[in-house]
């Protein structure tokens, strides 16, 4: 049963799974059927390598914070793959750890590695991935999580945030995982400098019986993630991501039987991350009109969009350094350890400021490109179309079309000098542009 | 488009996209100083209504070592080296002191300001900070999810005004303030000016004025697209009013700063009722002791920034309160930090708080299986308290059932009644609103037409406004003359007596010029006027009445001073110069047994800027002012001045030589009910006595009186010699009881540049307040208070 995509559908397609398409990865994808579009943009051969690393400028962590961010945001607006670049900022905000506790480049871009390379991969290989990642020990203290005393920072949030939710454990667990996490800590200070790598300290570890999820066993660590993704508790974990990958990917309000259907994916592949997020988005649910622009674009998604779009290079944008933390994505500073919200969590009047005061700022480096250049000498309909082609605006409202008319023609009337700037900034704010 | 009709168009435009329909017209330049009273948005805070500021301890903040239980032995036992040891609390009582890092909060303590609340928690909690922050913002029981915060739902039941509720520190809007209607306004920590503040060019005021309208139409997108729309028409109206917030902010770092932000939103008097502000890092899993002391030294040193920025005028109305989603475990954990525990305390700060202890502290030798403190007070009833006790919201609708109430704060301000209260008898001075009853400009009272020279006039006033028919004595009325053909004086005696050689008011020509006049009432339930100037229009509001039987002894108005005509003395008052005015025994005031007496006093030819008080000369000089002089114009003012023990009042004149007139209009025995001050000055807008920062066009100010000075709880009202400062323009203003509608009537009428004071006797409103209106421009208030009436 194909179903060729049209060209609405195909701009769906790369906004959720990446950060926009341009005109030429749309037609590339338009006639497609569903099944072999989605193949093609989850597969992720092509991709750039990850080298070269930033340098790591040894002056602090604020150059070092710069040339990470930049990396990383270059790739999202350069890479054909961009679902790499995507998953690895579902899967920061999901195992969510934040410089400001860390305080460590060099182990924050370690983790950005290690999400990207299982971003795709088997889920409990992720798990264990990040259960031992530096950062990760740092943020959430098992670092020095030990048998004598315990610390139970990561053991609830290994249950509550990264793999089952809260009500699907009890406080007993919470203490027993602990105990199961004991010596997996940071090898520590080793005389002149802090190492934050992984070691297993047996002497610190608790090798007793402990009773988790009412299993009574010596657990050790590794194997507390062997019971939830692959042992008893897989139904529950099955569906507590697929639930966060359908909301990220297609639309916030998934039913039970919605996020069921793709646990059962889930769970058929052996938890597989790449066969639980094709089940999404091959599904007729996603496709469907009521999920096109169901989504707000997050602070990183709209910059990005908007970067490449403008062809304007990164490292102008001023985004790293200043802009994206205003409108609520400092990325690798998430809030708290739930990382953040989506949709309605993005848009308040502080962020609303946020974005248009960074493109208040960018306009003027836009300015001097070629991006709409010209526009002051087309009509009032013209300009603005030139404006929704710009930004990949295909579906424009008829209200937003004729606003932007008004706004062409009152500004012309007076101001023309300054139309092609301000082009940019009314543009991006549309709710048109602004929806994913 | 003029700035007028493009404001009444964005509010316009505000109030339909916040009931969710089509906005119309476009934003120019946003000017609140042009409002009228039918384009106000909402009231800004009106004087019943309370400020409640959140401060959210994110992480779950550590109770056990915010409040100290520095006398149990087991506190130590559990704690080991993460105790704070006994030498360096603050203490506050009952064997508990506060975290050495809280000197601020220690000081307020002691004035009793701090309300504690101890073991407050969640009777179900699961140690999530998940879902103990969820039902901590919620305020949902058990495991039902909500998606509005309890804040959010009280501010959705108070109507659309834009700015009820504000969310500090950027981020996402946090739960607590989220309803179902309500929009709140969040406000990044730091700005270099906020996107669409910069109205500087046209091509940029275009571009916000289209923006600020894309929710002008239904939006086809949904609800997201919707909330797109309306969020950046929001932002847009918004941004010229909050923009100002960020400019009296100093500190740099946050949450000092995220709490000054605060303290100068609310100073905006936008009708900012609850505000948002978190502090993260509460979730000390390691290295607690050194991480929880940095902590509470911001908390404190926000706080002390927080109440030092706030205008006084918010003081009395403004509570913060602090939640956190848990406290810590009592044992430590492996990294020197402490896990998710279940008890915390509860800070509630304030002026009207009642301070003290509240709550059971929970024991630390009965813990639960986890080896956590068993909550006493489950943290709902806390915010029940709040919504109840404070904001005056019902509780148990927002909440979903009751809760037992803590009574956290005084309904009245907290003072004590005199000491000395000489009479327990009602009032013998009844103030009502004001009612204009003569307007020669518009043939109110009298026919259309200017009061003409040498002409006497009959001004009934029985029965007319709110004076009643019978047992009325003497009426308190403010007379006002507006543009005299020369200058001259008016006289006011009761109708049916010869006319005194004595003046009510006296004027240059083409002032407009105020005074208040206690007029004892004639023949006919009448009082006569006479024009001793040039042909004027007159205006007279009637604020209040004397009864027959009051012990208010009204005159036969007499001069008692004249330096022009060696009446009391001779020759102009010299600088700095004070001159003793004996009273008792002339102009028909007895000898003895005076208490009180009311003066015109007048200060002609002065030649320089300056002031004259009249006190007590008994008492040292106040600051304080009761007429204010500029050079070659005449000025009176009613004084009611308390008499020395010798009878006597003091006058002083600080700058320049200026001849004085004083006449005497009536006097009141010691126990008349009304108690002379030596004048204090409760407000002074320019230096932050009572209020800071100059009245703002067409808007109401509202002040705290009572426990204002020597004010005491049981005054019911106050003669105050109100004085305009650096008006910018010409206007009136009007001073009443808090909680009345405004009258239409004038106490103080005043012209660009001039010093006008004027004697105002008003009843004390709601919350012990009075309002000030102000018409046009921004002057700056100044207040004597000279007296008060049980």
């Amino acid at each position: 049963m194909a179903q060729p995509l049209t060209n609405f559908d195909a701009a769906h397609l790369l906004r959720r799974v990446g950060f926009g398409g341009s005109t030429s990865e749309i037609s590339a994808l338009v006639g497609m059927s569903r099944a072999n579009a989605v193949d093609r943009v989850l597969d992720v051969s092509a991709a750039p390598s990850v080298t070269p690393f930033p340098t790591f400028d040894p002056s602090g962590q604020w150059p070092q914070y710069v040339e990470v961010i930049t990396w990383w945001l270059n790739r999202m607006v350069t890479s054909p793959t961009p679902i790499q670049e995507k998953l690895t900022l579902f899967w920061h905000g999901h195992f969510a750890t934040a410089h400001s506790k860390v305080f460590n480049m060099v182990y924050m871009f370690g983790q950005n590695l290690t999400l990207r390379a299982g971003a795709l991969g088997n889920f409990g290989d992720l798990c264990n991935a990040i259960a031992v990642d530096p950062a990760m020990l740092e943020y959430l203290d098992n670092a020095h999580n030990v048998n004598v005393v315990v610390n139970e920072n990561f053991a609830r949030e290994l249950m509550e945030l990264f793999t089952l939710g809260v009500g699907n454990y009890t406080q007993a667990d919470v203490v027993s995982m602990a105990k199961a996490w004991t010596g997996h800590n940071a090898r520590g200070w080793n005389g002149t400098t802090y190492d934050y790598s992984y070691v297993f300290n047996a002497d610190k570890h608790d090798f007793g019986t402990k009773t988790l999820f009412g299993i009574d066993r010596a657990w050790n660590g590794p194997d507390t993630i062997d019971e939830i993704v692959n042992g008893s508790k897989r139904p529950v974990c099955a569906r507590f991501i697929a639930r966060k990958l359908f909301r990220f990917f297609a639309h916030a309000n998934p039913s039970d039987a919605t996020v069921q259907q793709h646990a059962d994916a889930f769970i058929a592949s052996n938890m597989s991350i790449r066969a639980v997020l094709r089940s999404i988005l091959v599904s007729d649910e996603f496709w469907a009109a009521s999920t096109r622009y169901a989504r707000v674009k997050s602070p990183t998604e709209f910059a990005v969009d908007v970067i490449r779009r403008t062809g304007v290079p990164l490292r102008s944008s001023g985004l790293v350094e200043w802009a994206l933390a205003p409108m609520g994505q400092w990325l690798m500073n998430p809030p708290n350890v739930a990382g953040w919200g989506q949709d309605e969590y993005w848009m308040n009047t502080s962020s609303a400021w946020a974005r248009g005061g960074w493109l208040w700022f960018f306009r003027w480096v836009v300015n001097g490109t070629g991006f709409l250049a010209g526009i002051e000498s087309r009509s009032a309909s013209e300009a603005v179309q030139m404006l929704f082609d710009s930004l990949g605006i295909i579906e424009p409202s008829s209200a937003t079309r004729s606003r932007l008319e008004a706004w062409f023609t009152d500004t012309m009337r007076t101001d023309s000098w300054y139309v092609r700037a301000n082009a940019l900034v009314v543009g991006a704010l549309t709710s048109d542009f602004q929806l994913a | 488009m003029s700035t007028q009709r493009a404001l009444t168009s964005s509010m316009i435009s505000r109030r339909r996209f916040l009931q969710g329909a089509v906005a119309v017209g476009a934003v120019a330049a946003l000017d609140f100083t042009s409002l009228s009273d039918s384009d106000a948005v909402g009231p800004p805070l009106g004087p019943t209504d309370r400020v409640l500021v959140i401060v959210q301890l994110n992480g779950g903040n550590c109770g056990l070592n915010t409040l100290v239980p520095y006398t149990d032995a087991a506190y130590y036992a559990r704690r080991g080296p993460l105790a704070i040891p006994a030498g360096v609390v603050l203490p506050v009582g009952e064997g508990f002191g506060l975290h050495p890092a809280l000197s601020y909060v220690k000081e307020r303590f002691d004035s009793d300001h701090v309300a504690v609340v101890r073991g407050v928690g969640h009777f179900d909690g699961d140690l999530s900070h998940f879902s103990a922050m969820a039902k901590m913002l919620s305020g949902a029981q058990g495991s039902e999810a909500m998606g509005t915060g309890w804040l959010g739902r009280y501010l959705d039941g108070l109507g659309s005004n834009a700015f009820a509720g504000v969310a500090v520190g950027g981020g996402a809007t946090p739960l607590l303030l989220q309803g179902e209607r309500a929009s709140v306004v969040t406000l990044p920590s730091y700005t270099d000016g906020l996107f669409g503040a910069d109205r500087t060019h046209n091509w940029d005021r275009l571009m916000f004025d289209s923006i600020s309208t894309m929710s002008g139409s239904s939006n086809t997108r949904g609800e997201l697209g919707s909330l797109i729309d309306t969020t950046y028409s929001s932002a847009m109206v918004d941004v010229p009013q909050v923009n100002a917030a960020y400019v009296q902010v100093s500190a740099t770092d946050d949450p000092v700063r995220q709490l000054q932000l605060a303290a100068s939103t609310i100073n905006l008097d936008l009708g900012v009722r609850v505000v948002h502000v978190q502090i993260t890092g509460f979730d000390t899993h390691s290295a607690h002791l050194a991480t929880h002391d940095s902590l509470l030294r911001s908390f404190d040193a926000g706080l002390r920034a927080f109440f030092d920025t706030l205008l006084p005028q918010f003081m009395s109305r403004t509570v913060v309160a602090t939640v956190s989603e848990f406290g810590r475990r009592p044992q430590a954990n492996s990294s020197a930090g402490t896990d998710h525990g279940t008890a915390s305390v509860a800070f509630v700060i304030g002026e009207r708080v009642r301070g003290g202890l509240w709550g059971a502290q929970p024991s630390l030798t009965a813990l639960d299986a986890n080896g956590d403190l068993v909550p006493t007070v489950e943290a709902r009833a806390v915010f029940a308290s709040l919504l109840s006790g404070w904001l005056h919201a019902d509780d148990h609708e927002i909440l979903g059932r009751t809760f037992d109430h803590f009574d956290l704060f005084h309904a009245a301000p907290a003072c004590a009644p005199l000491a000395n209260n000489l009479r327990s008898t009602s009032s013998s001075y009844t103030s009502i609103p004001p009612v204009r009853i003569l307007d020669t400009r518009v043939g109110n009272g009298a026919p259309k037409g200017k009061f003409a020279r040498q002409a006497e006039m009959d001004l009934p006033v029985l029965g007319r406004g709110n004076v009643p028919m019978t047992d009325v004595g003497a009426v308190v009325l403010n007379l006002t003359v507006a543009d005299p053909a020369s200058g001259g004086y008016l006289t006011v005696w009761p109708a049916g007596d010869s006319r005194p050689e004595a003046s009510s008011l006296n004027f240059s020509t083409g002032q407009t010029v105020p005074n208040l006049v206690i007029a004892r009432v004639g023949a006919g339930g009448k009082v006569r006027t006479y024009n001793g100037g040039g042909d004027t229009h007159v205006l007279a509001d009637v604020c209040g009445w004397f009864p027959n039987s009051n012990p208010y002894n009204s005159l036969v108005p007499a001069r008692l001073l004249d330096t022009r005509n060696r009446i009391g003395a001779t020759g102009k008052l010299g600088p700095n110069q004070t001159l003793r005015l004996p009273i008792a025994g002339r102009g028909g005031v007895p000898s003895s047994g005076v208490g009180a007496v009311v003066l015109n006093v007048t200060g002609t030819e002065p030649d320089a800027i300056s002031y004259l008080t009249v006190w007590p000369s008994d008492a040292p000089r106040p600051t304080a002012s009761n007429l204010n002089l500029v050079p070659d114009r005449t000025t009176p003012n009613l004084v009611i001045a308390k008499v020395a023990a010798d009878g006597s009042v003091g006058i002083y004149n600080a700058a320049g030589h200026v001849h004085v007139l004083a006449d005497v209009f009536g006097w009141f025995p010691p126990d008349a009910g009304y108690h002379p001050m030596v004048p204090e000055r409760i407000v002074d807008t320019r230096i932050g006595t009572g209020a800071r920062g100059r009245l703002r066009a067409n808007g109401a100010l509202d002040l705290d009186t009572l426990c204002r000075g020597s004010v005491p709880v049981n005054a019911a009202a106050v003669v105050l010699n109100v004085t305009i400062a650096e008006p910018t323009h010409a206007g009136y203003l009007t001073v009443w009881p808090s909680g009345q509608p405004r009258p239409n009537a004038s106490n103080l009428n005043f012209t660009a540049g001039q010093v006008v004071p004027n004697l105002v006797i008003v009843r004390i409103g709601v919350e012990g307040m009075i309002s000030v209106y102000n018409e046009v421009g921004t002057p700056h208030l100044i207040a004597d208070v000279m007296g008060w009436f049980e």
